[in-house]
């Protein structure tokens, strides 16, 4: 089983990764028109994909390897018909 | 404490997200009640929400800011009920979260590149108590984190 401190350095790439794209994405939305922004987005749907992709899996590495127990915490489902709102502030 | 939104962005998320937007998740140790969340801020971007003397983000141990790329966000039309719905493909894992470093809720906001541009969406309640163990955000696959009617 690799060490731990090999399992966060893979994390640590794949996160760098994703930043790197996170930034090229803020970059091209401020640069970009509406519907070239849309364009890029559907061109790059793969590479984000993968980008996340491999961070879950470094992330699923690590809590393997960690071996904790886990929390698991339902995030319920906010329904804009449901939400009462009070006067615009 | 229900989760809720904003108003200024009632309306809105499917667009957005169809725009193609990331989303950012925001673990929360304390927020403000859910009719001053909803209407009591100047606007609705993430440092004056950040900045409201009830709000205060966890930052402690493990827990980070979660971001989800437009490309694992499932924006889908739902015609048997006829709804509209916002999916995060991806839960969020934070592993060995150390003890006393509870939450309440996560803001999950419209990223940008940073935080007086970053739009909050609303709060969805996420009440952990931490003990150095994982921690995993399991968001709704069928319904998804937001419906519009």
């Amino acid at each position: 089983m690799a060490h731990i401190d090999e399992l966060k350095a893979d994390l640590a790439t794949a996160e760098a990764t994703k930043e790197a794209l996170i930034t090229e994405r803020q970059d091209n939305r401020d640069t970009m028109s509406k519907m070239g922004f849309r364009a890029y987005n559907e061109e790059t749907r793969a590479e984000q994909l993968e980008v996340e992709a491999a961070v879950t899996a470094a992330i699923g590495a690590i809590t393997a390897h960690l071996n904790n127990s886990r929390q698991e915490i339902y995030v319920g489902t906010l329904s804009e018909s449901d939400t009462v709102g009070g006067a615009s502030g | 404490m229900a989760d809720t939104a904003l108003n200024d962005f009632k309306g809105r998320l499917a667009e957005v997200i169809a725009d193609g937007a990331d989303l950012i998740v925001i673990p929360m140790s304390a927020d403000d009640a859910d009719g001053t969340f909803e209407d009591g801020y100047a606007d609705f971007f993430l440092a004056t929400v950040l900045a409201a003397a009830g709000n205060t983000e966890q930052t402690g141990s493990t827990w980070t800011r979660k971001v989800h790329l437009n490309a694992a966000i499932t924006q889908t039309i739902d015609d048997t009920n006829d709804l509209a719905r916002v999916i995060l493909d991806v839960d969020d894992t934070h592993t060995a979260v150390l003890a006393g470093n509870n939450t309440v809720s996560l803001l999950i906001c419209v990223d940008g590149a940073s935080d007086a541009v970053r739009e909050v969406i609303g709060k969805w309640e996420f009440i952990v108590t931490t003990d150095g163990n994982d921690v995993t955000a399991n968001y709704d696959q069928v319904n998804g984190i937001w419906t519009a009617a």
